[in-house]
């Protein structure tokens, strides 16, 4: 263990009130937080934070708002992991779950057969235990329906000062078919393969809930549903089941209008943030060949686009 | 079609990572970055390949859809502005935007191209 590592296993001994921290290792793959893994002998922890440096970027929150979120969605009944300590609004601690983010593994290895089939159905049930989590018991939120977000990029886009002629294309379309006003929901907003949880028996948990707010419930579904998130495969949902397959399985009735519209929007969405994850790199606020590399992925997003506006 | 970050920008970042100070083996994200260099210096050299092509082409769509001085940041305000809503001129700005994102997939990630 690395010095640093060191100094960071001591920091969390003491936050915990630990006895021992063992196995401090830091997970790959996350180009915007710092994920670690770690045991006290007995049970296993994740650390979730920030790099050092990195401000909270639009449309994010911050790490502590993002536990208390995580925790009223599980409380609510959504397989989400069990927040141990919020340490500060950079960092958090929560149980460790057994089980797979890998995608091709959850869509190749035979032991996941199940959970293959199983996919529509657990998303889809998770989603609307997510969209039913009761007000209450989370922390403000901004309110994000198709016009806010719209707003949103619009904004990042001209201080970018991209020309982008097809972003352009996609933003107006989303601006005319916006769909009706619709009674607001927690959506969690980056549900999709690679933030989920899986074991051989089907979904353990939604991870990564930073992008979390109120807005429309179709969001999610349309998310899952970007090509960017089956990772190769045919399918729409995340490689493992289909557009009708995933609507049919949500339990309470949705408008697949209304699901299509957001596959579009998070499809233009997943384009921006590879711009966004480009100007970390090259503002020097994070700089990393990592966030450089994801600038030229805002193509597949454009390619995409254009198969499904034209 | 813009793209961002240029080349040399692209490269700056690999020979940033390759300089950086390192001790002892490689750890796992270390590797997972070697192969993001890697894919890096393949998008540079493709674009040393197409983009002149790919270039040439886009400014003599975009001369035949808007004019022979016109810019791609024209386009982009008059789609903003709604003058391509609908009929032959969509579809004329649709076909001129499909055949420059074509082009730039070949560069950036030529296996995301349907068939």
């Amino acid at each position: 263990m690395s010095w640093a590592n060191d100094r960071l296993a001591e920091e969390l001994k003491a936050a915990l009130g630990l006895a021992r921290i063992e196995n401090l290792v830091r997970l790959s793959g996350g180009a915007s937080r710092e994920t670690w893994a770690f045991g006290d002998g007995t049970r296993g922890y994740i650390l979730r934070r920030d790099p050092a440096g990195a401000g909270g970027s639009e449309g994010t929150v911050d790490r502590e708002t993002e536990a208390r979120v995580i925790e009223a969605a599980r409380l609510a009944g959504a397989p989400a992991p069990k927040i141990v300590k919020i340490l500060d609004p950079h960092a958090f601690v929560m149980e460790r779950l057994a089980g797979e983010t890998d995608p091709r593994t959850i869509q190749r290895e035979p032991s996941f057969d199940v959970a293959r089939r199983r996919f529509a159905e657990d998303c889809a049930g998770a989603l609307a235990r997510i969209h039913a989590t009761p007000f209450e018991g989370l922390p403000k939120l901004s309110l994000m329906d198709a016009e806010a977000q719209l707003s949103l990029y619009r904004g990042i886009l001209d201080r970018f000062g991209a020309v982008r002629p097809i972003f352009e294309l996609a933003m107006r379309w989303l601006l005319v078919h916006r769909p009706a006003a619709i009674a607001p929901v927690l959506v969690h907003g980056d549900f999709r393969l690679g933030n989920l949880l899986i074991g051989p028996n089907g979904l353990i948990a939604a991870l990564d809930w930073e992008l979390a707010h109120f807005g429309d419930p179709a969001e999610d579904l349309g998310w899952l549903l970007v090509r960017s998130w089956r990772f190769g495969a045919k399918r729409e949902a995340g490689g493992l089941a289909s557009f009708e397959e995933l609507v049919a399985a949500y339990p309470r009735p949705i408008d697949p209008t209304r699901v299509r519209y957001w596959q579009i929007f998070g499809t233009f969405k997943w384009g921006v943030m590879c711009l966004i994850q480009a100007d970390r790199h090259l503002s020097g606020r994070q700089a990393s060949l990592e966030h450089a590399a994801i600038g030229r992925r805002a193509s597949e997003a454009e390619y995409d686009l254009m198969n499904l506006l034209g | 079609m813009e793209a961002i970050p240029s080349a040399e920008e692209l490269i700056a970042a690999v020979t940033a990572f390759r300089e950086r100070e390192a001790f002892g083996a490689p750890s796992a994200h270390d590797l997972y970055l070697m192969r993001v260099a890697e894919n890096v210096l393949k998008i540079v050299e493709r674009e040393a390949l197409l983009k002149p092509t790919a270039e040439a082409a886009e400014a003599a769509r975009l001369a035949s859809l808007l004019g022979p001085k016109a810019k791609a940041s024209d386009l982009a305000k008059l789609i903003r502005d709604g003058a391509f809503d609908e009929g032959t001129q969509r579809r004329a700005l649709i076909a001129h935007l499909k055949a420059s994102v074509v082009d730039q997939i070949a560069i950036d990630n030529p296996k995301w191209a349907l068939p």
